[in-house]
């Protein structure tokens, strides 16, 4: 569903990917992990065109997306949940969720359907997005991302900051993701959740994948876990 | 009475700044673009209307026709030139700084040295006595027009999708565009619509102002004033700062006809020591 292959891509003056690759097949969940600062975030960029890689090939569905504009790689099936949910101060939570309703190819994440998931973004429907606590922010940028009806979910550190009940509540989002066949790549650092929720993981250092493995193997890898991601 | 005459005066004048100041306003919240050549897009748009009344006796015409004519101008402006430098500003400021004395040269060219006064439509052109003075009918229908233009503006802001699609944008062009929504594409509709107003402004100024040259960069001025004042990228701020420099503009003529520019400029120096963003705008 999703290659990304031997993309590099500089941020301001560094050299922040160098020579990544990675896969996502359809329905699955893909957790990327790695220290701060190691190009996780500038991955999820370069694959939405918002920091275009400078060499490498993006192929999503098999077509090349690397160069395309951003708001036709986000047509093409791919949502973006960026870090820090980013929702905007000026629109209402009831706007967020159908400004950019598209129908997909199954079309199953409607405006209703996300009242229905969300029951704390339905009760603040007329509310401004930046009122909300940073777990509903988290909500509604997902919920945002979702109504495009996306077939792949790019999800920058959505625990990030979340108090324990709200982490769980994003675990059942990612599930039913899961159960809908909507891929997901998961960059996150809280290592739990990745263990939980994500079907292969990828560690990154340095701008590029160093290990690959089932969370089950990363589980039991005391030295991978020292080393890449310092627990 | 003479107070009531000097405040239309100065509402009137204040809806004409409204029209210019709001697309600057839009074009700067959304783009970030200082567009010098607004001025301009009133100076074409009195002029063309002016022509189109001169060969149909439709002023109506004038009012549509001029302002599409130079929003296809801003169109290409935007697309085939300011796009080259996204986020740029000095070279972009340049750009329609260029653009401002290339249009200045044309209507030279065009419409000669001459002042052209449009002629006001024949059923507004009389006047109503307004406790005791005549007063022209034509300046309350400019008032009616920009408030019926400020209030179709902010519904289209407001409550509609693609007014929502311009908040996002406004607020966070990245994420916008990585929701799918084509920013570039509104930037162009924006720019468009606000050279269509400021023509339009041209062309429902033109039997009060007029067009002449050196009336690009009066307007551009004013419209700056209005916009720093009432804060940049805020359809309410244009309305309100447009309204306030009317006014102030008015009695300053009137009543210290020396100081005129004075009476715009101290106070626009008082709000910005107070509220550097403007009455409207955000930091």
């Amino acid at each position: 569903m999703l290659r990304v292959e031997d993309i590099h891509t500089n941020y301001g003056m560094s050299q922040v990917l160098q020579g990544l690759s990675l896969e996502v097949r359809p329905g699955e969940i893909v957790g990327v992990m790695g220290r701060n600062g190691v190009g996780k975030s500038t991955l999820m960029r370069s694959i939405m065109g918002l920091t275009p890689a400078k060499s490498g090939r993006i192929l999503f569905d098999g077509n090349d997306i690397s160069g395309m504009a951003t708001h036709a790689i986000a047509r093409l099936g791919i949502g973006y949940v960026p870090q820090g949910r980013r929702v905007f101060p000026s629109l209402s939570v009831r706007e967020h969720l159908q400004v950019t309703a598209r129908r997909g190819a199954g079309g199953a994440w409607t405006f209703e359907k996300m009242l229905q998931m969300f029951p704390n973004l339905a009760e603040r429907l007329d509310q401004s997005g930046a009122k909300l606590s940073g777990g509903e922010q988290e909500m509604l940028a997902t919920g945002r991302a979702l109504v495009g009806n996306p077939r792949l979910m790019l999800m920058d550190e959505p625990t990030e900051g979340l108090a324990p009940l709200m982490v769980r509540e994003l675990g059942r989002i990612v599930g039913a993701l899961k159960q809908e066949g909507t891929s997901v790549l998961l960059v996150e650092q809280q290592l739990a959740f990745v263990l939980k929720y994500a079907d292969r993981v990828y560690i990154v250092a340095k701008g590029r994948v160093v290990h690959q493995c089932l969370p089950a193997e990363l589980a039991a890898d005391a030295e991978t876990k020292a080393q890449y991601l310092g627990v | 009475m003479i107070w009531v005459i000097h405040t239309l005066n100065g509402v009137s004048f204040g809806m004409l700044l409204f029209l210019l100041a709001a697309g600057l306003s839009l074009i700067y919240g959304l783009m970030k673009i200082l567009n010098l050549t607004h001025g301009s897009y009133y100076l074409i748009g009195a002029y063309a209307g002016s022509t189109i009344v001169a060969k149909t006796g439709s002023f109506a015409l004038a009012a549509v026709a001029a302002p599409l004519l130079v929003a296809g101008l801003g169109a290409i402006m935007e697309r085939f030139f300011l796009r080259r430098f996204h986020l740029d500003e000095l070279p972009q400021t340049l750009l329609t700084f260029g653009f401002l004395f290339i249009f200045a040269d044309l209507c030279l060219w065009i419409w000669g040295g001459d002042p052209v006064l449009l002629p006001k439509p024949v059923p507004l052109a009389s006047s109503i006595s307004i406790g005791g003075s005549s007063y022209p009918l034509y300046r309350l229908f400019l008032i009616a027009i920009g408030l019926v233009i400020a209030a179709a503006l902010w519904g289209l802001q407001e409550h509609t999708r693609i007014g929502a699609m311009l908040r996002a944008g406004v607020d966070d062009a990245e994420i916008a565009r990585a929701m799918g929504i084509d920013v570039s594409l509104l930037f162009t509709l924006v720019f468009s619509l606000g050279a269509f107003l400021a023509a339009l402004g041209g062309v429902l100024g033109g039997p009060i102002i007029g067009a002449s040259p050196g009336a690009d960069f009066e307007v551009m001025l004013l419209a700056f004033v209005v916009v720093i004042v009432g804060g940049l990228g805020s359809l309410r701020g244009a309305l309100v700062g447009g309204l306030l420099i009317g006014l102030l503009d008015n009695f300053g003529k009137v009543f210290f006809p020396e100081f005129a520019l004075f009476t715009i400029f101290v106070p626009m120096a008082i709000i910005l020591s107070f509220r550097p963003t403007g009455l409207f705008g955000r930091a």
